[in-house]
């Protein structure tokens, strides 16, 4: 809170509260919602805590939540590995197929979502793959790739080439340079990319959709097809927990990326 | 900048993305680009008809209308992040290191939860009924509730706090990787604060500029739910255009062209971008 | 850690006891259903499930799953009718029961998608009233098991509106410019322009069209907005004053706002008939026909009609469904209408194009 007071001081630091606070508005009433009567969501009625147990008892919410942690878990762990794998191989190589590589590997979050969407049910459906687990996460870390290529891509050409030289020129050899020197420089990018790629997959809904088999509906679809006819204060406290949740997640990336950008 | 001959190694490293992009991407971009070259069928899917009808229908002045309209929505959420966040990220970037890693966590954690409730959170505030007018009227400052939603402006403005993040963060890390002695030297010889920021800061981070004006512009074209939710969804934009013609319309090949146009558009834009960021500052983040 | 450790078991306890449902379904449908889940192998004691979320409550799948240790796997349907021939071509055998619109059945009939359902495995079949059956998308009831029938309906607010509303022709009116709420539907709206001039909603006279879209253009100043999920929200916060839209909508918004009144319009109405089918490929038959047999249970259906607020097909059902059913969604419908209720029908290519037209056209 201390840091908190001595950013606000002087215009600048009202003009970041400001812009700040209007960021967190609606997510202050989405968490007020959570404690409301009405369960239908549409009004305030009440304050109560209900819907909080009633989350941990209804079955869907627990299951699509725990289908969107294994698609999201998975995919970050493949799109963490290509993407940063290959945003160190690109930083390293001049030739001029990789840059048109780096521009086509962005595509997945450039194109509309319905149409990457029916382009996958397609091509899968040619191929043989069922929409079922293995579908979401191939085409989850295909939209998680970009992120990742992005964020780590940066730091790496902010990093002085002495240090994996000097790794080298001590006998080092390209694998072992890359897992002693590079990845420990590169790691608080790493999960930040990985975070953010992470949000991205539990906030998916049109390529979950046309994707997810019978038992592996993911929890925004299910939250999309519940809002399609209310707002239930389930999904608010739903929500709220994962905000929880988050905010000690980011936290955590967050000083372990200062700790690493002060080496 | 000495660079070790390692090109095998590079290319091993290079391997699994590459064959993930072509597999992943290409393949079934490809097929979108196939079809958006083919007939529609009368029942369902497609016929293998070659045609560039999908494309000349484009020019239709409905089609065109609401292509134009999307873009325009798309330039004006871009101009109006990039005013409010460059000021953001300019003052963030005078904080001390802690506050600056606090903001930043701050500016990130909105990303995880869903947008779809923030945006429902909105048009509660926002409602006849809701919050915001009650406390108008409240204070007596309005008679009657203001419509705040449904209107072009609610689309502008539920646009920009969705996107404002991307803005926020490509500009952060242009402008904390600039070098103070640069700016110290050029007040040293005499320059006002106005005329540095101009001559140095602005022209330093332009990559930054560019590459945020890009990561807000492209998905601004194609983000619909916020307009159909708080601009009332009477007018469409293309991400609607694009969904209505692969559902309820039934012509994949149209919805194919028009994500073509999107995809052209954003090929466009990173254009742009390179021109202006060397391939060095590639980084957006 | 007391207090930790307490709250842990209060919350298990709560996990434990699932409140008991007694008027959700008939003994005899009950004791049905379980003798013949008994005799199921466990790996066919699944049900696939593919429809709208809520479409069938939870209440009943859940009762359903305990009483007979089926499992059912609900896949939230998120759009319209299109994404489930989309998703049911791609992956034939992924579903065994889905309920979608009337129009797509027929198509999905034709390109072999959908299982011939037999009525001796369903001893409820008897309870289907039959003036739901033998309709344009399945004429000798081969695929078919009607779920809902639907009217969408004038709605307006008693309170604010400037105009009382009889049809479709007050929605015209300049004095609901900015405060019209509408389901987000092209043939819908595109409907209330055609029965205005008073033309058919499956007209293909490309003359009458150009009429229409002209007409519909004109309705635009007028709309504050379209939303096909949640319309009535519109109507709750004050933001619109009246709308066209479902029952089940106006339902949920009269339930906050009594000022609300819902109107047939004069010009004719819009009639729909939402259908159970069983895909081709559908891997767990046995399960899904008991499934089945219980949803067409008269106290079932009634409970399923009483939640969801859509219009009932099960002749069984009617002693069972509450008053206010009754009351609020068809008391002021006239038979006579009624039976003149107009099905919107697929289109062919060059039509479809026409009505492509005329929906981007209001919307551009």
């Amino acid at each position: 809170m201390r840091t908190l007071k001595r950013i606000t001081r002087g215009i600048p630091g009202l003009y970041l509260l400001l812009i700040l606070l209007l960021m967190y508005l609606p997510i202050v009433v989405v968490v007020a919602y959570s404690f409301n009567a009405q369960p239908k969501g549409l009004m305030w009625t009440g304050f109560t805590t209900e819907w909080y147990p009633a989350l941990f008892q209804n079955r869907q919410i627990m299951a699509s939540f725990k289908n969107s942690l294994i698609v999201a878990g998975w995919s970050c762990l493949i799109a963490g590995v290509i993407g940063t794998l290959g945003a160190v191989a690109l930083s390293r190589t001049k030739i001029r197929s990789a840059a048109a590589l780096e521009t086509v590997a962005m595509l997945p979050i450039m194109t509309p979502e319905i149409a990457l969407a029916m382009a996958f049910l397609v091509t899968f459906s040619l191929v043989g793959l069922p929409s079922g687990m293995l579908a979401l996460v191939l085409s989850h870390a295909t939209f998680c790739i970009p992120y990742i290529l992005i964020i780590v891509r940066t730091r790496l050409t902010g990093l002085n080439p002495s240090y994996e030289e000097a790794a080298r020129d001590l006998g080092a050899g390209p694998v072992r340079a890359f897992i002693t020197v590079i990845v420990p420089l590169i790691a608080p990018a790493i999960l930040s990319g990985v975070l953010l790629a992470f949000a991205m997959s539990m906030d998916d809904v049109i390529i979950s959709f046309f994707m997810a088999g019978p038992t592996s509906t993911t929890f925004p679809v299910y939250v999309f097809g519940k809002l399609k006819t209310d707002v239930p204060p389930t999904i608010n406290a739903m929500c709220t927990v994962t905000l929880g949740v988050t905010f000690i997640a980011v936290a955590a990336s967050q000083l372990l990326r200062s700790k690493g950008s002060n080496t | 900048m000495r660079r070790k001959p390692n090109k095998k190694g590079g290319l091993l490293a290079l391997m699994p993305l590459y064959l993930w992009t072509l597999l992943l991407v290409v393949f079934p971009m490809g097929y979108v680009l196939v079809m958006s070259f083919m007939t529609k069928n009368d029942q369902f899917g497609v016929d293998f008809i070659l045609t560039l009808g999908n494309y000349i229908r484009l020019s239709d002045p409905s089609n065109m209308n609401i292509l134009l309209n999307s873009l325009k929505t798309a330039v004006f959420t871009t101009l109006l992040t990039l005013l409010l966040g460059y000021p953001f990220a300019f003052a963030m970037s005078k904080r001390k290191k802690s506050q600056r890693n606090l903001i930043m966590l701050l500016v990130i954690v909105p990303f995880w939860t869903s947008a779809l409730l923030r945006t429902y959170g909105w048009m509660l505030l926002m409602r006849s009924n809701g919050l915001l007018n009650n406390v108008l009227m409240g204070l007596h400052l309005t008679e009657k509730p203001i419509q705040f939603l449904y209107n072009n402006g609610a689309v502008l403005f539920g646009m920009t706090y969705s996107l404002l993040p991307f803005m926020i963060l490509p500009l952060y890390s242009s402008l904390e990787k600039l070098d103070n002695s640069l700016l110290e030297a050029s007040r040293d010889l005499g320059a006002g604060r106005l005329r540095s920021f101009l001559t140095i800061t602005l022209p330093m981070t332009l990559p930054g500029v560019v590459s945020g004006c890009m990561l807000v512009f492209v998905p601004s074209v194609g983000l619909y739910f916020i307009s159909d939710l708080m601009g009332g969804g009477s007018g469409m934009v293309l991400g609607n255009l694009i969904s209505y013609y692969l559902t309820t319309g039934r012509d994949w090949p149209m919805g194919a062209a028009l994500s073509m146009v999107m995809v052209v558009l954003t090929f466009l834009t990173m254009g742009v971008y390179r021109r202006f960021a060397s391939n060095d500052s590639l980084g957006v983040f | 850690m007391k207090r930790v450790l307490s709250i842990m078991i209060a919350l298990c306890m709560m996990l434990i006891s699932i409140p008991a449902m007694a008027e959700t379904a008939s003994p005899e449908i009950l004791e049905w259903v379980r003798a013949q889940a008994d005799a199921l192998s466990p790996d066919q004691k699944v049900v696939n499930v593919f429809t709208w979320t809520g479409y069938i409550p939870d209440e009943v799948v859940n009762q359903f799953m305990d009483e007979t240790g089926i499992t059912i796997n609900y896949s939230p349907l998120l759009g319209d009718n299109e994404e489930v021939r989309t998703k049911i071509s791609a992956n034939p055998d992924m579903y065994d029961l889905v309920i979608c619109s009337d129009y797509i059945i027929g198509t999905m009939a034709d390109q072999g998608l959908l299982h011939e359902i037999d009525p001796a495995k369903i001893p409820n079949y008897a309870n289907i009233n039959p003036g739901f059956q033998g309709k344009f998308y399945d004429p000798d009831n081969k695929y078919t098991i009607p779920y809902t029938n639907s009217i969408p309906m004038l709605v307006y607010n008693t309170a604010t509106s400037p105009v009382e509303v009889t049809g479709y022709t007050d929605l015209w009116d300049s004095a609901f410019e900015n405060s019209l709420v509408c389901v987000a539907e092209s043939r819908v709206i595109i409907g209330m322009a055609q029965k205005k001039l008073g033309m058919s909603y499956n007209e293909t006279d490309p003359e009458k069209l150009a009429l229409v879209k002209d007409e519909l253009i004109k309705l635009r100043p007028n709309i504050v907005t379209l939303n096909s999920d949640t319309p009535h929200n519109a109507l709750i916060s004050g933001d619109a004053s009246a709308g066209f839209m479902y029952g089940s909508q106006y339902n949920a918004a009269r339930a906050l706002i009594p000022e609300l009144q819902n109107v047939y319009p004069k010009e004719g109405l819009g009639y729909g008939i939402d259908n159970i089918v069983v895909p081709a490929g559908a891997q767990h038959l046995d399960a899904t026909y008991i499934f089945l047999n219980y949803l067409l249970d008269g106290q079932v259906s009634a409970y399923i009609s009483s939640v969801i607020f859509y219009g009932n097909c099960n002749t069984a059902a009617t002693e069972f469904l509450p008053e206010s059913f009754q009351d609020e969604a068809l008391q002021n419908l006239d038979p006579q209408m009624y039976a003149e209720a107009e099905f919107i029908m697929p289109l062919d290519a060059e039509t479809q194009a026409i009505y492509d037209d005329i929906w981007i056209s209001f919307r551009q």
